[in-house]
């Protein structure tokens, strides 16, 4: 009996409580029981689910709780003082402090060893990370119970820590007052559904709801269950199941396959990630609601978006909005510069100097910074546009850094930067400019490819000779007709595309679907493109897993850019006839008109609760048979 | 909406699911091709007899090597024989015999007079030059000897050790995979792949940059090209110096050149045409390791290949330890008994040939390595596998070769899961290759264990003598005599 209480309430880092498991939804039922007791009596209500999420957190992360209830009681009591304070400096004295607390912490956690390896790389030292909490935990204990030469990542302390900094933030600038009770807030920052992997709620809009009493209408409750299958169903077929039975085995070991299993591969991850990472924050949207809590969309059909700037307002729009608040704005946004932007500017320098091993990359970084720098001074015409970019490049670096401690996610927010940068500019450009430009490229390449005989030329070529058919493609039609419609700039489901399509006639509404299918086609082949730099090893040793992650690269580009032997293909695709399936049946569904998803959610909604219930058993079911299907056994098509 | 209706409502849902489990047949049911199963009570139930278990499972796979190595280690003098028939990592011998190796063993002792080949055959396991080169390194630090061995005259990837940049890319044909052209005679030389040259054209090797300066396999001073009835002259020069072309072996011509200095980047210019079947990059004495490795291969080709091509490499090259690591690809297709049979004997034929055509040779079988499947939707170890390396073992030791149980060597049960979930991972997340690491880890672990029975062979020797010498009543010259 005593080993059935220790495996349900002691920490064990072999079975977090995850939303895939058993375990999590009988745990979920319990609360809710509880919950449904003591609804009514609102501070009951918050303090009895603040309890139960540092509980929860301490079953997925053990004694890493107490950084949580500090990062908890540091910011409650600094957002008080700030409110009390009546001179700005002083309040803003407060805040600076209350940031550089939370930031040193997911720094310590997070980046110890990002940051020591780029030292001892700089300097040519060999420093060690040195756990400093697990020293002071050995020595208060007298034990030896923690490791000091490693630094283990808290899990979620990502999401937590920019949690409290929106909080304090919030009350810094007056957009809400601080939370009185501690329990409630407690119960702000560790809510268990999204303590783990986001959304990432800002006060603003969550700490109102604290006060709000429990009201759950029969359609949101029907919602509420139709989010959390399908996250389930995202996370475990569309997600574990690709990447089990293909995905992981070819970023593994890209050498071991063909070129068309690493393309496939490649975009099959794309879809995987964003089914893992949507699907879970689904769930977490739906067990909010079903308390009757309301956690921000995080998602919005993101391979949807027709460019790389819509792009970032559908992926993970929850982290997007908050560094566009609490980083691009204080940077100086669209503006102006600050001393923020100059910083970042050389730490990023150094970073690529390190990273390339050649002083030049810095010359060549700061190069171009100050030339951005000096256009934006002496064209003030151009200096929104310029300050801007270079803000939200900026962001965009930072952005890569927060999904992980390598230098590989660095390379991957700079990508996107980059992506968005060029897209602001391709979009004002006139037609005849576009298509030089592509046919400048596509040549340049071409003389690349065959002079300098690398696998990376190759690719680009390939990619860029398709863009700039489709350029000319839509070169020629302008000619014919000018007034053609075009891509709608926020995508298909857009209030303004359904506006504007509905004003149009049968044979314009084609063009446009066709430019908008183009443009969603381009913009989804860069975004999986730059998913190359979003996988990586493990944190513990960056030196490590950063360059495992450009290896495997490398790697890809290497086998993808290669020669293909398209003879293989049809053997492949039967090898992998499930997966591939899958994955194409998934961006089906990604890609149907949200009107009609938001159809038939709600049918589903309405539907009486009993056939919920059976479908939710049905659907269970299914899912289990994709969780314990066989493993798929190696096959090699290439030698 | 009331809320101990959601109450009601997420109980019934797990009642209609417990109901499901209860009455849902434990083998699952069979829709047309589909297997349907579903979950039973118990694996909800808390298992109270798993406590030890767990407790065993504390040690992470990096730990457990570390034991391994001490207790190799420790295993000195009277305590080998204690070490060579209990511990899960030894090499099994047929019939407990510990002196099958002592010819490679006395072979490596004077490898410095007459050089030394070790071949290395296995699958993807070994790419990359993966393992063998963690083998190679401590026989050549301890023997003597440079260089990578024999690679592919065309080398696709960057390996450990080395890199290869090519003017041209001449066709090519593989036992295991791609068929540019046909071969006849089963004529695939030593690796199993020939390259078709017709144009002339050169290539330069270099070490690969994480070995470092001291590192024997950095320095090459011997490149012999293995090749076949030539269609036009051959001729090879390696960074200017002309190759000497052996035409007297008929089963494999070699062109060699010997280069007056161990030399770090060579290149390699070729003209005429023939099928070249690899080079070997080596050290004028000591010991070479060929590393072979067969994509998707299940180590049956050998009787497809010319037995006199074979023979003259294995006599002609001395090759004196022959190591077949396989399994691992078929082990997923071996759920039957009868079908491990079949696989059992398809190998058996292999291991006679192999055994006939090598008969100054030892012979070293690594079983596969723990490999994971879906399991009730966790990843656990092929539940036929330990059926698989038994049948392995058997065989092996039919045919006089050693077996090496790398399953229990990495800790038997599930050890894979632990690979894979160790930080820093010593298993990718296909559950079946090692990450670079972790093959660095199987590969210096084989080196030690490889070793402790040369230590035991010393020692005997060593006993041996001083019983000889105390017989002689002249204990006085045993430090010099035994001295290494």
């Amino acid at each position: 009996m005593g080993e059935i209480l220790k495996n349900i309430f002691l920490y064990d880092p072999q079975h977090p409580l995850l939303f895939t498991q058993f375990y999590f939804w009988a745990f979920f039922a319990l609360v809710y029981a509880i919950f449904s007791l003591v609804k009514s009596k609102r501070l009951m209500r918050n303090a009895f689910l603040a309890f139960v999420s540092l509980f929860f957190y301490y079953k997925t992360s053990g004694i890493f709780l107490l950084i949580l209830l500090f990062v908890t009681c540091s910011d409650f009591f600094i957002a008080k003082k700030i409110d009390k304070a009546s001179k700005q400096r002083i309040k803003k004295a407060w805040l600076v402090t209350s940031v550089v607390i939370d930031l040193f912490l997911l720094c310590y956690f997070k980046y110890a060893y990002f940051f020591t390896d780029l030292l001892n790389q700089m300097l040519g030292l060999n420093f060690r990370v040195f756990d400093a909490f697990a020293w002071v935990g050995n020595t208060i204990g007298g034990t030896d119970r923690f490791h000091v030469d490693s630094i283990v990542l808290p899990v979620g302390i990502s999401f937590f820590t920019f949690q409290v900094i929106s909080y304090t933030a919030d009350v810094y600038m007056g957009k809400i007052k601080p939370v009185q009770n501690i329990l409630d807030f407690s119960f702000y920052v560790s809510f268990f559904p999204q303590l783990v992997a986001g959304p990432i709620v800002r006060a603003s809009e969550f700490i109102p709801q604290l006060y709000k009493p429990f009201f759950l209408g029969r359609r949101q409750f029907g919602i509420a269950v139709f989010w959390i299958l399908n996250g389930l169903a995202k996370k475990i077929i569309l997600s574990d199941y690709i990447a089990v039975n293909f995905i992981d085995r070819v970023f593994e070991n890209p050498l071991l396959f063909s070129g068309f299993e690493n393309f496939a591969a490649l975009f099959g991850y794309s879809l995987q990630v964003y089914a893992d990472f949507s699907g879970y924050t689904d769930i977490a949207i739906g067990v909010a609601m079903l308390m009757g809590f309301y956690l921000p969309q995080n998602f919005n059909s993101p391979y949807k978006a027709p460019n790389t700037q819509n792009f970032w307002k559908r992926w993970h729009i929850s982290l997007s909005r908050w560094l566009q608040t609490y980083l691009y704005i204080p940077l100086g946004g669209n503006r102006n510069t600050t001393f923020g932007t100059y910083f970042w500017i050389v730490l990023f320098a150094v970073i690529a100097l390190i990273l390339s091993g050649s002083i030049w990359a810095l010359v060549a970084v700061l190069t171009v910074a100050a030339v951005t720098l000096l256009l934006a001074r002496f064209k003030p015409d151009q200096r929104k546009k310029i300050t801007a970019n270079l803000n939200s490049f900026i962001t965009m670096l930072l952005g890569g850094l927060w999904h992980g401690a390598s230098c590989n996610f660095v390379i991957w927010g700079g990508l996107n930067g980059v992506g968005m940068i060029v897209y602001k500019f391709w979009k004002d450009l006139a037609w005849g400019w576009k298509l030089s430009l592509m046919l400048g490229l596509t040549l340049l390449l071409y003389i690349l490819k065959t002079f300098v005989p690398a696998p990376v030329f190759s690719l680009f070529f390939v990619w860029v000779l398709i863009l700039a058919v489709g350029t000319l493609v839509r070169f020629l039609f302008h000619l014919y007709r000018p007034d053609a419609p075009g891509a709608f700039s926020k995508g298909l489901d857009s209030i303004e595309a359904r506006k504007a399509l509905r004003t149009m006639d049968r044979k314009d509404r084609i063009i446009a679907n066709l430019a908008n299918a183009w443009a969603v086609l381009q913009t989804f082949a860069f975004i999986t493109f730059t998913r190359l730099f979003f996988r990586c090893g493990s944190n513990l040793d960056p030196a490590e897993a950063n360059e495992k992650a450009w290896e495997t690269a490398k790697n890809m580009v290497a086998q993808i850019g290669g020669k293909w032997d398209i003879s293989i293909i049809p053997d492949v695709c039967a090898a992998y006839w499930k997966v591939f399936a899958l994955v194409a049946l998934g961006m089906l569904i990604h890609w149907l008109p949200a009107r009609f998803k938001r159809r038939y959610r709600i049918n589903f909604a309405l539907l009486p609760i009993p056939v919920i219930a059976v479908i939710c058993v049905v659907v269970i079911f299914c899912l289990y048979q994709f969780v314990t299907a066989g493993f798929q056994p190696f096959i090699y098509f290439q030698f | 909406m009331k809320s101990y209706k959601v109450v009601i409502f997420i109980f019934s849902v797990i009642a209609m699911l417990a109901v499901l489990c209860a009455f849902f047949p434990e083998e699952g049911v069979n829709v047309g091709k589909a297997h349907l199963g579903f979950c039973q009570i118990d694996e909800f139930l808390p298992k109270l007899g798993e406590a030890k278990d767990t407790l065993e499972s504390s040690e992470t796979p990096e730990e457990l090597l570390a034991r391994r190595i001490v207790e190799l280690r420790n295993a000195e003098e009277s305590q080998y024989l204690d070490y060579f028939t209990n511990s899960d990592a030894r090499i099994e011998f047929p019939d407990n015999d510990f002196t099958l190796f002592d010819p490679f063993f006395a072979a490596l002792d004077s490898a410095m007079v007459h050089p030394v080949r070790v071949v290395h055959y296995g699958d993807s396991q070994l790419e990359e030059d993966r393992i063998s080169n963690n083998l190679r390194a401590a026989l050549q630090e301890r023997f003597g000897g440079n260089g990578i061995g024999m690679v592919p005259l065309i080398q696709n990837y960057p390996t450990l050790t080395s890199k290869q940049t090519r003017s041209s890319s001449p066709r090519r044909a593989l036992i295991y995979g791609t068929r540019d052209f046909s071969v006849q005679q089963g004529r695939w030389g030593a690796i199993g792949q020939v390259a078709r040259v017709e144009t002339p054209m050169s290539f330069t090797y270099y070490p690969a940059k994480k070995l470092d300066t001291t590192s024997t396999q950095r320095y090459y001073q011997k490149v012999t090209l293995l090749t076949d009835t030539l269609r036009a002259p051959m001729t090879m020069k390696v960074n200017g110096v002309e190759g000497v072309c052996d035409t007297l072996h008929q089963p494999l011509r070699r062109i060699s050149v010997e280069l007056p200095a161990l030399s770090e980047a060579l290149t390699v210019n070729l003209s005429g045409a023939g099928d070249v079947f690899g080079v070997m990059y080596d050290g004028l004495a000591g010991v070479s390791l060929d590393n072979a490795a067969m994509r998707g291969n299940s180590g049956t080709s050998f009787t497809q290949m010319n037995a006199g091509q074979l023979a003259d490499y294995f006599n002609n090259f001395n090759v004196k330890l022959i190591i077949l690591q396989y399994g691992g690809n078929a082990t997923p297709y071996l759920q039957g008994a009868k079908s491990r049979e079949t696989y059992a004997a398809k190998l058996e034929k292999q291991m006679a040939l192999l055994k006939s055509l090598a008969p100054d040779a030892c012979f070293l079988f690594i079983g596969p390595s723990d490999m994971s499947t879906n399991v009730n939707g966790s990843m656990q170890t092929y539940p036929h596998l330990p059926a698989v390396i038994d049948i392995l073992r058997s065989t092996s030791h039919k045919y006089g070769i050693a077996y090496w149980n790398l399953y229990q060597v990495m800790g038997g049960h599930n050890s894979m899961a632990k690979w894979v979930h160790s930080t820093p991972p010593l298993a990718g997340r296909d559950y079946i290759h090692f990450t670079h690491r972790g093959a660095d880890r199987v590969g210096d672990f084989l080196s030690e264990s490889l070793m402790l029975y040369y230590d035991y062979y010393k020692w005997r020797n060593k006993s041996l003598e001083e019983q000889v010498l105390d017989a002689l009543g002249n204990r006085s010259t045993t430090n010099t005599s035994t001295a290494e």
